[in-house]
C-alpha cells in the first residue's frame, strides 16, 4: 500500500487553504507516518491482535464501526449472488443444457452464458436499475435495511444487485454442471441405476447431480471469493453500503487503517470459505474424509 | 422412441419457470407497493428516532424526537420528508478536521456560523445580529437567545472556544488574519485582526467557521454527530450511506424550514441517481456528471435545472522556471489555438459558462469577451507560435488527474487542437495524491489540468496563487511585482467596489499574461420532482438552501 | 418339456406361461457418431427362457453378448442404437412398450448385475440406501421394512458384518463384496429374470468361484431364471444348465451344457474348448487356440461370418451362410454350420 503514490497527508490538508511543511510534518508524526513501514505494520499486527483495528485516518472514526454493519451487507450481497448463480441459475441451467445436450434449449443457455459472462457487472447492473425504473416504475430503496429488521425492505434493496452479481457467476457453472453431469450420465452407476428401472428426473437428480455437483461445489467456493471482488462494483452501482465500496472508498483517500482492515476481513473470510468448502465436499463425496 | 422422458423434462421446464417467475412476482409485488408506499416510506424511517436518540445523538434530542413525531399521533398530518441524493459522501462531519467539500456542503444544515453567505458571496447575519471593524479588531454582537442542539444556550464563551478551534483546523489558512479573540461580554466577541479584511468575513461564513458549544470537541464524537445550532439535527450518520437529519424546532430561523427530516442519501452511481428520480424515490438530487440530467430530462413530473457555480476548470502553467514554458508568446500561443465552448461542449455537455477569469458566481469577475485570447484564434495562435520562436517538434507533455472525468476530457480536446497548430501533445494522467504532492512543492515542469472551486472571496482564490514569496506561495514561480502590488492593494481596503477594481485589473493581467488560462464553469446541475418547492442552489454547492426547501402532498 | 421346446423360439403371440423372456429376431445396430455411421451388431437373435432356467451366453469380446443384454433391457442410448424384434418379458413384447412401462420391468421383472463391480454403484450413496431405494421403486415397503430385508439380503449373499455394511459407502468395500451387493441389490426387486453381464471378470480368481456359486445358490433360492453372460466356458461348466455361443452377433450353437461341452456341434465352440485348460491338459503342451481375431462388427466376412478362421472352411462356407442344423434329436439343440455335428477339433485336421 505504501508504494501507491500520493499520500493521506496531502489529503487530510486543505490545499485550498495553503498548507505549510510544518503543519505536514506535525500531521505525519500524529499518524505514525514518520515511522518506518515495518514499525508501522508491527504496532498494526499488535493491536489487531487485540481486536484494534485503529481509527480511520481520513475520518478518525474507529475502524471497526465503519466495517462491522459493512460486513453483513458485503456477505448478504455474496451469499445471495452465489445462490443465485448456482443454485438459480448456474446448477438448472447446467441441466437443461445436459437433459438437452446438442439440441436448442443447450445452444440457448449455452449463448445466454456466454452473453452474461461477456457483460461487464456494472453495466448489467445499470441496466437492471434503468429497465425496472423506466418500464416497472420501480427501483430499489436507497438506505440499507438488514434483514432481521425488515426482510421485504432488504431484499427489495438486495434482489436486484445479487441477480446482476450472479448473472455473471453463472455461466462458468452452467458449463461446469453441463459437462459434469454429461460426465456423470455416462458413469456405470447411472446404467445400473437405469436397470433397476429409476425415471430418468430420479436418475438425474438422486444419483447423477450429487456426484455431478462435487466439482460445481468447488468452483462455486471459488466462485464466491471472485463475486466479493465483483460486489466491490456492484455496491458501488446500487449504492449498497458494502466493504466493497468502503475499500475503494479508503484506497482513494490512503486511508490505511481502514483498508488494512478491509483485506484482513476478507482474507479471513476467505480462508473460512476454504475450510466450509472442504467440509462440503467431505460431506457430498463420501471418498473424501477430514482428517486424512 | 423420440418422445422418452418429455413429461420429466417439462417437470424440469416448469420448475425453472417457476422460480423465475417467482422473482418475477416478489419484484411485481415490491413494485405495487412501493408506487403506493414512495410517499410513505418516510414514515417507516422516520419511526426509529425513538431508538436511536439514546445511542449516538445528542442529549436534548429525545424531547425534540417527541416534538416531531407530535403530529403522528394526534393528527394525521404525515412529517415533510426529502430525500436529496448525491454520490459523494462525507467520510466525517466533522467541523474542524473534515477537508472534504461534500462535509462542507452538508455544514451549514446543521451548523450556523457567525455570518450567514448570501448569493452573491456577501455575508448577512447570521449568530452574530452585526459586525463592525473598529480598526484591527472586528467586534460581533451575538444573537441572544440560541440554543444548542444539546440545549445549552449559545454565548461568547462559545464562539472564542469554536474560533480556536477554527484556528487549529486544516483550513486556518483562511484565517490567518486572526490575530487573537477575546469575548468582552456574553454576546460581544472582538477579533483582533493583522488589518481589516473583508475576504476574513467572508470565510467566517462557512468551510470550517462553525460555533460548537464550549467542550464539544472533548465531550462529543463530532464525526458522526453534530452539535450545532443550525436548523437541522442529526438523527443518524452512516458514513458512505446517508445522513438523516430532524428539524431543530427550537431555531432561531424555524418557522422558515420547510422540512421535518431531510434524508440525504449517498448513491455512488448516478445514473441510479436518475432512477430513483423517476420512481419518486428520490426527491431531489445534485449531479456531479451533468449528463446524467439527461437521463431525466423530459420526464414527466421532474424539472432540471442548471445554476451558476463558482468552481471552473483552468489549463494551469505552473513551470515559470523552464523552457518553454517561460516564453509569454508561446503560453499566448497554446492558449489562442484553444477553444473553450468545444472543450466545454464534450466535457461537460455544454452545461456551463465560458470565462475571461473566474467564473461570475464569484463577484468581481472579468467577462469572457473582455479576456484577450479567450476565444479560438488559431491565426493569431501561429502568428504567436512564430514570434515565440519555440521549435513546434518539442514534444510537450500535458498533466492531467486521474478520476475527474471533465478534466481528462478536456484534456483530450486541448491536445487535439494544439496539434492542429502543428504541436504534439501527450496526456500523462497522474493519480490525485501525486499531483497535489508535485503541486504544492512547486514541482511541476509542464502544463497541467487543474481545477478551482471551493473559494468565497477573490483574495483567497489570488493571493495566495500568485503574490511573491513569501507572503504567498507563487505556485507558478512567475514573481510578478504588478500582481503583488495590486493584491496587497486589494487587502487593503474593504470596499467592494474598489476591491472589484483591483480584482478585474489582476484578472486582464492573469489573462494577457497566462499563468493560467480558465477554461470554463461547469454549472451545477440538478433535478427535482414536482413536490419540491423553493430550491436553489448556492454558487459555492454548499447545501444552504436545503433549509428553507418546501415539500408537498 | 423337452430341451428342443426350450431352445426353439416361439414362432409368434404370446409365449406359454412360463416362458420368461422370449427374444425373437433380435437385431441391433449401434451408431458411433449420433445419427450416422450405423453398425449392425446383433444380427438375428433368438431364444427363450423359462422359468428357473439358468443359461449361459458364451463368445469372445465383441460377439455381441452384452449388446444383447442391454438391448433387452433398452438400456442403450436410444439416439444411438436401433433395435427391432420382439422380446417377450412376462406375457408382453418389450420393445412395444412405452418407457413408463418399460422402467416397470426392469429391476422388477429382469434385474442386472454389470461386469464391473467397482463403477457400478454410486460411490456417494450407502449400500443400504441404494437396495432400498431400488426395492421402494417397485413395491409399497415402508422404509423400515425395506432396511430390514436390505440386511436380510446382505446377510444372505455372505457379506460380513452386514448391519455396518448397510450404512458403508461402496469404497469401502472390496470388489467381491462390491459385487455381492449387487447381486443383493438385483434379488432385492424380486425379479424373474436375472441378467449377469461378466459378473466376475473383474475379480480374483478365488473370488470368481465363490461369488458364483453364491450367485447360483441365491437364484435358485429365489427361483429366478438366469442369463450368465460370459466368455469364460469353463464358468459356464459350473453354473448353466444351457448355453448359446454367440459369434458376431449371431447365435452359432445352441444346446444343453454337457452336449455343448462333451460333443460340440460347431467349429467356433470346438476352438473355444480346445483352448480351455482341463486337469487332463499335458502343461507343457502348448494350448492350441483359435487363430485370428472376431471380425469387427462392421466388416463381417459373407458367408459364414466364421469362416476367416476356420480350419474347416470350404468354398461353400466363404459364400454362403449356413443353416441351423438340428441335432439328430432335438433335445440336443443346434449349430449354424455347413459341417454342423461333424466337428473336427483344432489342430488335427492340420
Amino acid at each position: 500500500m505504501s508504494l501507491i503514490p500520493g499520500s493521506v497527508i496531502s489529503q487530510l490538508v486543505d490545499q485550498a487553504a495553503g498548507s505549510d511543511p510544518e503543519k505536514l510534518a506535525e500531521m505525519e508524526a500524529f499518524l505514525g507516518l514518520d515511522r518506518p513501514w515495518y514499525a508501522q505494520l508491527g504496532s498494526w499486527l499488535a493491536n489487531v491482535v487485540q481486536g484494534d483495528l485503529g481509527n480511520s485516518w481520513r475520518s478518525r472514526i474507529p475502524v471497526a464501526d465503519l466495517l462491522g454493519p459493512r460486513l453483513m451487507v458485503t456477505l448478504q450481497l455474496s451469499a445471495m449472488a452465489t445462490v443465485i448463480s448456482s443454485l438459480v441459475l448456474g446448477i438448472p441451467g447446467g441441466l437443461i443444457a445436459a437433459a438437452y445436450k446438442s439440441r436448442w434449449p443447450d445452444s440457448v443457455v449455452r449463448v445466454v452464458s456466454l452473453l452474461a459472462l461477456s457483460v461487464p457487472v456494472f453495466w448489467m447492473g445499470s441496466m437492471l436499475i434503468l429497465v425496472f425504473s423506466v418500464w416497472f416504475n420501480w427501483s430499489p430503496p436507497l438506505t440499507w435495511v438488514s434483514p432481521f429488521e425488515d426482510f421485504g425492505a432488504n431484499m427489495r434493496m438486495m434482489i436486484l444487485p445479487a441477480i446482476a452479481l450472479g448473472l455473471a457467476g453463472a455461466a462458468p457453472l452452467v458449463r461446469m454442471t453441463r459437462n459434469s453431469i454429461l460426465e456423470v450420465m455416462g458413469q456405470n452407476y447411472i446404467r445400473t441405476a437405469r436397470s433397476t428401472g429409476a425415471t430418468e428426473g430420479r436418475i438425474r437428480f438422486r444419483h447423477a447431480l450429487r456426484n455431478a455437483i462435487i466439482p460445481v461445489v468447488t468452483s462455486a467456493g471459488l466462485q464466491f471469493g471472485f463475486l466479493i471482488g465483483g460486489a466491490v462494483v456492484i455496491e458501488e452501482v446500487f449504492s449498497l453500503p458494502g466493504v466493497g465500496r468502503l475499500l475503494l472508498q479508503a484506497i482513494s483517500q490512503r486511508d490505511f487503517p481502514v483498508v488494512q482492515a478491509c483485506v484482513l476481513t476478507i482474507g479471513i473470510f476467505l480462508i473460512f470459505l476454504n475450510i466450509a468448502v472442504d467440509i462440503l465436499y467431505a460431506y457430498l463425496d463420501p471418498r473424501i474424509k477430514l482428517g486424512d | 422412441m423420440r418422445p422418452r422422458g418429455r413429461t420429466r423434462r417439462a417437470t424440469l421446464w416448469v420448475a425453472l419457470m417457476m422460480s423465475f417467475a417467482l422473482v418475477v412476482a416478489a419484484c411485481g409485488d415490491d413494485d405495487a407497493a412501493d408506487t403506493t408506499a414512495a410517499t410513505q416510506a418516510p414514515t417507516t424511517t422516520a419511526a426509529p428516532t425513538t431508538t436511536a436518540a439514546p445511542g449516538t445523538t445528542v442529549a436534548g434530542e429525545t424531547t425534540t424526537t417527541t416534538t416531531t413525531q407530535a403530529p403522528a399521533t394526534t393528527a394525521p398530518a404525515a412529517p415533510r420528508e426529502m430525500v436529496f441524493a448525491t454520490s459523494v459522501g462525507a467520510p466525517s462531519l466533522d467541523p474542524y478536521n473534515e477537508i472534504s467539500d461534500a462535509r462542507m456542503r452538508r455544514s451549514p444544515l446543521m451548523y450556523d456560523a457567525l455570518v450567514d453567505w448570501t448569493n452573491d458571496f456577501g455575508v448577512s447575519p447570521g449568530l452574530a445580529e452585526s459586525w463592525e471593524y473598529d480598526g484591527n479588531i472586528l467586534r460581533f454582537h451575538l444573537r441572544e437567545g440560541v440554543v444548542f442542539h444539546n440545549g445549552a444556550p449559545m454565548t461568547s464563551a462559545d464562539v472564542v472556544y469554536s474560533l480556536g478551534k477554527i484556528l487549529e483546523s486544516p483550513g486556518s489558512g483562511f484565517y490567518s488574519q486572526i490575530v487573537n479573540v477575546t469575548a468582552t461580554d456574553d454576546f460581544t466577541v472582538e477579533v483582533e485582526v493583522s488589518a481589516p479584511s473583508d475576504a476574513l468575513l467572508a470565510a467566517l461564513g462557512g468551510r470550517y467557521a462553525y460555533i460548537v458549544p464550549e467542550g464539544a470537541v472533548e465531550d462529543y464524537d463530532l464525526a458522526v454527530t453534530a452539535v450545532g445550532t443550525g436548523p437541522f439535527m442529526v438523527d443518524e450518520f452512516a458514513q458512505g450511506e446517508f445522513l438523516r437529519l430532524t428539524k431543530n424546532p427550537s431555531h432561531w430561523r424555524s418557522n422558515e424550514v420547510g422540512l421535518d427530516v431531510l434524508t440525504i442519501v449517498v448513491v455512488p452511481d448516478e445514473a441510479s441517481i436518475a432512477a430513483g428520480l423517476r420512481t419518486g424515490e428520490i426527491d431531489a438530487a445534485l449531479f456531479e456528471d451533468a449528463r446524467i440530467a439527461d437521463l431525466v430530462e423530459g420526464t414527466e413530473g421532474i424539472t432540471v435545472f442548471e445554476e451558476v457555480a463558482a468552481r471552473w476548470d483552468i489549463l494551469d502553467f505552473p513551470a515559470f522556471d523552464v523552457e518553454p514554458w517561460n516564453n509569454t508568446k508561446f503560453r499566448q500561443a497554446i492558449v489562442a489555438a484553444i477553444d473553450p465552448s468545444a472543450v466545454m461542449a464534450l466535457a461537460i455537455n455544454g452545461r456551463g459558462t465560458l470565462l475571461g477569469g473566474h467564473p461570475p458566481a464569484l463577484w468581481a469577475s472579468l467577462p469572457y469577451e473582455d479576456a484577450p485570447y479567450a476565444a479560438q484564434n488559431l491565426e493569431l495562435a501561429a502568428t504567436l507560435l512564430a514570434e515565440s520562436g519555440v521549435d513546434p517538434a518539442t514534444p510537450l507533455k500535458l498533466i492531467s488527474i486521474q478520476g475527474y472525468g471533465a478534466l481528462n476530457s478536456s484534456a483530450e480536446v486541448i491536445a487535439d487542437q494544439l496539434g492542429d497548430l502543428g504541436l504534439n501533445v501527450e496526456i500523462e494522467v497522474q493519480e490525485l495524491g501525486t499531483w497535489i504532492d508535485s503541486f504544492l512543492a512547486r514541482g511541476f515542469d509542464t502544463f497541467t489540468m487543474n481545477a478551482w472551486g471551493g473559494w468565497i472571496d477573490p483574495d483567497m482564490v489570488y493571493f495566495n496563487h500568485l503574490h511573491m514569496l513569501p507572503d504567498g506561495k507563487d505556485f507558478r514561480k512567475w514573481d510578478n511585482q504588478e500582481v503583488s502590488d495590486l493584491l496587497d492593494e486589494a487587502r487593503g481596503t474593504t470596499d467592494r467596489a474598489t476591491r472589484e477594481a483591483l480584482y478585474i485589473q489582476i484578472q486582464e493581467l492573469t489573462a494577457e499574461e497566462v499563468p493560467w488560462f480558465p477554461l470554463y464553469s461547469a454549472n451545477f446541475v440538478g433535478a427535482y420532482g414536482d413536490n419540491v418547492g423553493n430550491w436553489g442552489v448556492h454558487p459555492s454547492g454548499y447545501y444552504h438552501d436545503l433549509r428553507w426547501v418546501t415539500v408537498s402532498g | 418339456m423337452t430341451v428342443g421346446e426350450i431352445l426353439a423360439p416361439l414362432e409368434s403371440g404370446p409365449p406359454p406361461d412360463d416362458v420368461v423372456l422370449d427374444v425373437r429376431g433380435l437385431r441391433t445396430q449401434l451408431s458411433t457418431s449420433r445419427g450416422a455411421n450405423w453398425i449392425q451388431i446383433i444380427r438375428d437373435v433368438s431364444f427363450t427362457l423359462r422359468r428357473n432356467q439358468r443359461l449361459a451366453i458364451v463368445g469372445e469380446s465383441g460377439s455381441g453378448k452384452s449388446v444383447t443384454a442391454l438391448s433387452i433391457m433398452r438400456l442403450l442410448d436410444k439416439s444411438a442404437s436401433e433395435i427391432t424384434g420382439e422380446v417377450w418379458i412376462g406375457g408382453e413384447d418389450a420393445q412395444a412398450m412405452s418407457d413408463r412401462q418399460m422402467r416397470r420391468i426392469r429391476g422388477r421383472r429382469v434385474a442386472m448385475i454389470f461386469q464391473d463391480p467397482m463403477t457400478s454403484l454410486n460411490p456417494v450413496k450407502r449400500i443400504g440406501d441404494q437396495i432400498v431405494a431400488a426395492m421402494r421403486l417397485h413395491s409399497d415397503i415402508s422404509q423400515k421394512d425395506a432396511m430390514a430385508e436390505a440386511l436380510r439380503l446382505l446377510k444372505e449373499v455372505q457379506i460380513p458384518a452386514p448391519e455396518q455394511r448397510l450404512r458403508s459407502y461402496p469404497h469401502e468395500l472390496s470388489g467381491g463384496m462390491r459385487q455381492r451387493v449387487m447381486i443383493a441389490l438385483a434379488l432385492s426387486m424380486e425379479p424373474e429374470v436375472i441378467i449377469a453381464d461378466e459378473p466376475t471378470t473383474a475379480l480374483d480368481v478365488t473370488v470368481q468361484a465363490q461369488v458364483m456359486r453364491l450367485l447360483k445358490e441365491r437364484v435358485e433360492s429365489h427361483g429366478a431364471a438366469t442369463i450368465l453372460i460370459t466368455h469364460d466356458l469353463g464358468l459356464v461348466a459350473g453354473f448353466a444348465e444351457f448355453v448359446l455361443v454367440m459369434y458376431a452377433g449371431r447365435i452359432v450353437e445352441r444346446g444343453p451344457i454337457e452336449r455343448v461341452l462333451l460333443d460340440p456341434a460347431h467349429p467356433y465352440t470346438a476352438g473355444l474348448l480346445a483352448s480351455l485348460c482341463t486337469l487332463d491338459t499335458d502343461p507343457l503342451e502348448e494350448l492350441p487356440s483359435i487363430e485370428g481375431a472376431p471380425p469387427r462388427p462392421d466388416d463381417v466376412p459373407s458367408g459364414c461370418s466364421f469362416h476367416p478362421r476356420c480350419w474347416m472352411a470350404t468354398d461353400l462356407c466363404r459364400t454362403e451362410r449356413p443353416p441351423m442344423v438340428e441335432g439328430a434329436s432335438p433335445d440336443l439343440g443346434a449349430a449354424e454350420c455347413h459341417f454342423a455335428w461333424n466337428v473336427v477339433p483344432p489342430g488335427a485336421g492340420t
